[in-house]
């Protein structure tokens, strides 16, 4: 079934027109140039981190390209060792909070979805404009009286909580949108004889709805937890101390990682990449598409 | 701080300035209050003064302060709550400082509360200690003598001195607070024990001593103790544990209130029933309080007296206290049932009302039906609107309000916080900055990724097109935040990429440009990063993959060479994505906050709107955040709307 949701993405390696003209060798030398240029000067920065990652932080100091000797290969334990002390507990609270609601998104959103397609009641249209209209509020327009609502009111200061609760309550509204889409291209063929035979609502959730659309599920799983995991303004104006997530902390760090200890911060920045890198690949690898690959950094 | 008011209903507000008392304002209508230090009748202010272990008591002449007849005043309502700390406005100005009297009575003397009637002054002290004086101070001398005796217990004896005149008595406990209700005659004496009492303050007779103590009969409440409440020390009146609360008298409703300025409680009683009506934390300390004359109004003085950050705030009489939890869901809850209720009404108006009833029987049954259904929709609907349209309006509504973390009293200020923000010269110019990146940040997200897709598709070897499109994939997977610090430190740093390459070209060891930290380089090297601005090439390649190949050959037979194809056909035919990546990126611009935040904080000539929303929301000033954000967002709005309208030519 994931047949019929791809064919809307660009599989890469499909037959492209070419014109005679294109072919002319000097522009192919431009095109060739150009692309190596900027595939360059993209990977420049990464390659950067993690040549300077392996030096010492006296030796980024002195120059940023020198490439690691074997002598100073010796620090790169110690810049790894210490960015690890430092990046592991937000770390894991980063990517503890970003799991939680990326699931939870998904399954709320899976859910509405699914009741939004496949059932009918008084209203329906009407409530679903009201999610379709907060996708065109901003959210730093309601920080200034939801931090105090969180903050004082709800005295949820310092508690995931407060990042759960209106990450979840916004999030349902563009995942809906999203999962309606694709729930509305399924064949309801299929659904119209599962309830012939009987099933109720919540058998053909799980056994029809959920394995026709694993692949628009995961991507917005995945989406939303790079989403969360790279927030940074509301993580740091609601945690403190232990609670910290990631973003935050290295904003912290920041004075020492650019002046004192720019290995380690390197370090760090590399460590603080894997759970994304986890999550890239495995979204890289079960789908082959063009535009969400590109749409999940926008 | 001080307020108070005189027999005619004038009050009065006194500052200390360090040097002495200046006399601030004065506005008929506003009842009295005051405690620990003003009083006034006819003719003359007494200000008593204890700053630690003296007391002294100064008398003036009202008329000294006023300049002739009273101008019509400011009420203490316009200005109340601008939380600057010196705007008090000066009505009157201090002519002369003539003190007709001045008595010290220096010693280990903690006037907790005063109060004068019938042209006689009370003192009632820590210790427990009420001294009568009449305001002549005929017989200074004896109760100086008395004062300064130290004595733990004073024996009362008329033979001593003209009781008429003046008297010291003990009480059995210490006070921590009085108030007189004027229209009973009575003083509310409030004890260190935590009880109040009602007595008659002219009634200091000898008859009313038990053991050469004078006893209060009259019991009002008793006020229980919570942490932080009330003196701890009953015999040590300098403690500097004695919490003396300001206590307020509403007339109107019997209400009293005692403020404990340094827990930042409010303790509320009715005097008739002598029923507990609310104990509850305020968001501020109130040091003292005064009601208006209607009684609708309650004027609170926020902050310690030597503190420079003094406010004056002006609420509801009922807003005194902070809203629960509880409150806050029944709001949500009431409006959600509100908005049902508002849709079922509509739905049912739309329809005849021959088949009204059928109708409303029908959405009954329905929901019967499919309880879970309605039930999911429902919950899913109440946290959308809590957590989303609910901060989003009261946003909107509170930008027109001076709502700050020292003043939460909402009041209406209109557009002051958008004529702060439209005036503001540092403001405007950081608007011009965000323009500046906006229109920087779109033409980076279409131009540059348009030509790199281009190049891509028109390139021989697909092996190595695929090839370059997964190691671009690659910086991508980088937390954004480290990105921006990578660029900051290790491209634009003095150790830098860039430094380092000009240190190489211009052979000059020692040069060091500093590209975020100069006002001429800033802003340049913040729209630089990203470079080379590869972007969303991903969608304008699929979208020139996705091109019809009847299109090419049609060109390929006309004659068409490359770049005409590429401007007459590829463009025009990936409109849509090209809109779309407009879009997307004209909002990320405008909400992009860490950019900026985290390499130059917003200095240097590149600071943004979002920017300095977030230090007013870190100063606490939510009024005036809002006020940005809400600019923000009509702004964003215009621009998808007028998006939208053009998006009116659809891609065949």
């Amino acid at each position: 079934m994931t047949k019929s949701v791809t064919s809307n993405f660009v599989l890469i390696g499909k037959k492209h027109p070419r014109l005679r003209s294109q072919d002319h060798p000097v522009l192919q030398c431009v095109a060739y140039l150009w692309v190596a240029a900027a595939l360059a000067f993209s990977l420049m920065p990464l390659f950067v981190t993690i040549i300077n990652s392996l030096k010492s932080n006296a030796a980024v100091a002195a120059n940023i390209f020198t490439l690691p000797t074997k002598a100073i290969f010796s620090d790169t334990h110690n810049n790894f060792g210490n960015a690890w002390s430092v990046v592991w507990r937000p770390m894991l609270n980063s990517v503890w909070v970003s799991l939680v609601a990326a699931f939870f998104n998904m399954l709320i959103a899976s859910v509405l979805a699914y009741i939004f397609t496949r059932k009918n009641f008084y209203g329906k249209e009407f409530f679903f404009r009201f999610y379709i209209i907060i996708l065109l509020v901003p959210s730093i327009l309601g920080m200034s009286t939801l931090y105090p609502m969180m903050a004082e009111t709800f005295h949820l200061k310092n508690s995931y909580l407060a990042i759960w609760l209106p990450v979840l309550a916004g999030g349902q509204a563009g995942a809906l949108f999203l999962f309606r889409t694709f729930f509305a291209q399924q064949p309801s063929s299929v659904y119209e004889s599962a309830m012939l035979d009987g099933a109720n609502d919540v058998q053909i959730y799980f056994h029809l709805t959920l394995p026709f659309s694993l692949p628009i599920m995961l991507l917005n799983f995945i989406s939303t937890f790079g989403g969360q995991y790279n927030d940074f303004l509301w993580s740091s104006l609601i945690l403190e101390g232990n609670k910290l997530t990631l973003m935050p902390v290295l904003n912290a760090m920041a004075g020492e990682f650019n002046s004192t200890k720019q290995g380690v911060g390197y370090a760090a920045y590399l460590i603080a990449a894997v759970p994304l890198i986890i999550t890239s690949a495995f979204s890289l690898s079960k789908l082959q598409s063009g535009d969400f690959a590109a749409g999940l950094k926008l | 701080m001080l307020f108070c008011r005189d027999t005619k209903n004038y009050l009065y507000v006194v500052r200390d300035s360090g040097e002495g008392f200046e006399l601030l304002s004065v506005s008929p209508s506003i009842k009295m209050l005051v405690t620990d230090g003003i009083l006034a009748d006819d003719e003359y202010i007494y200000i008593i003064s204890s700053a630690g272990k003296d007391c002294m008591i100064e008398k003036y002449r009202k008329d000294d302060f006023v300049k002739g007849d009273f101008p019509t005043p400011v009420s203490l309502h316009e200005n109340a709550g601008t939380g600057e700390t010196e705007s008090w406005y000066c009505v009157y100005e201090v002519l002369t400082r003539a003190k007709d009297y001045k008595v010290s009575l220096a010693s280990t003397l903690r006037v907790v509360g005063a109060m004068i009637q019938d042209g006689f002054l009370y003192l009632y002290t820590a210790v427990g200690r009420i001294y009568k004086t009449d305001t002549e101070f005929s017989q200074l001398a004896a109760l100086e003598a008395i004062v300064g005796d130290g004595r733990e217990s004073v024996t009362v004896s008329s033979d001593a001195f003209d009781a008429d005149k003046y008297y010291v008595m003990e009480a059995g406990e210490g006070f921590s607070g009085v108030t007189y209700y004027g229209s009973e005659r009575k003083a509310y004496v409030y004890t260190v024990g935590g009880t109040l009492y009602k007595a008659d303050p002219g009634d200091l007779t000898a008859a009313n001593t038990e053991r050469g103590k004078y006893t209060f009969s009259d019991k009002v409440l008793r006020v229980s103790y919570k942490a932080g409440y009330g003196p701890i020390n009953q015999n040590d009146g300098n403690s500097a544990s004695l919490e003396v609360p300001s206590m307020v008298m509403h007339e109107f409703s019997h209400t009293l209130l005692l403020f404990f300025t340094s827990s930042s409680r409010v303790y509320g009683v009715n005097l008739q029933t002598g029923k507990k009506l609310f104990d509850t934390e305020l968001m501020y300390g109130v040091k003292s309080a005064a009601y208006s004359e209607d009684g609708e109004e309650l004027y609170l003085l926020s902050g310690a007296v030597n503190d420079k950050t003094v406010n004056t705030l002006s609420v509801g009489y009922k807003t005194v206290y902070k809203r629960s939890t509880y409150t806050a869901l029944m709001i949500a809850f009431f409006v959600l049932a509100g908005a049902a209720l508002v849709a079922a009404i509509i739905l049912l108006a739309s329809i005849n009302s021959k088949k009204a009833a059928r109708k409303v029987k029908a959405v009954f049954k329905d929901i019967g039906r499919q309880k879970f259904v309605y039930l999911i929709v429902l919950l899913s609907m109440a946290a959308l609107i809590l957590f989303c349209y609910y901060p989003a309006v009261a946003s909107i509504v509170l930008s027109f309000t001076n709502y700050t973390g020292a003043n939460p009293t909402k009041q209406w200020n209109h557009f002051a916080n958008y004529i702060q923000i439209f005036t503001d010269a540092a403001t405007l110019a950081s608007f011009k900055v965000m323009l500046i990146f906006l229109v920087a940040d779109i033409i980076l997200a279409i131009v540059p990724p348009l030509i790199f897709a281009f190049f891509l598709s028109i390139m021989r070897q697909k092996k190595v097109s695929m090839a370059a499109r997964i190691l671009l994939f690659l910086p991508s997977v980088l937390p954004s935040l480290s990105t921006i610090f990578i660029w900051k430190m290790g491209i634009f740093g003095s150790g830098g990429m860039l430094n380092t390459i000009l240190r190489f070209i211009t052979r000059d060891k020692t040069l060091s440009v500093s590209f975020l930290y100069s006002k001429k380089w800033s802003l340049p090297s913040l729209i630089f990063m990203g470079f080379p601005w590869v972007g969303s090439y991903l969608i304008f390649y699929g979208a020139m993959m996705n091109v019809p190949a009847s299109y090419f050959e049609a060109a390929e037979i006309e004659g068409c060479n490359i770049f005409k194809r590429f401007f007459r056909i590829d463009i025009p035919l990936i409109t849509a994505q090209i809109k779309y990546v407009f879009v997307l990126s004209f909002i990320a611009s405008v909400q992009n906050f860490t950019r900026v935040y985290v390499t130059t904080g917003g200095a240097y000539g590149t600071d943004i709107p979002i920017n300095r929303m977030y230090y007013q929301l870190l100063g606490q000033n939510y009024g005036l955040a809002s006020a940005y954000a809400t600019i923000l967002f009509v702004f964003l709005l215009i621009a998808t709307i007028f998006n939208m309208k053009m998006q009116t030519v659809e891609r065949d």
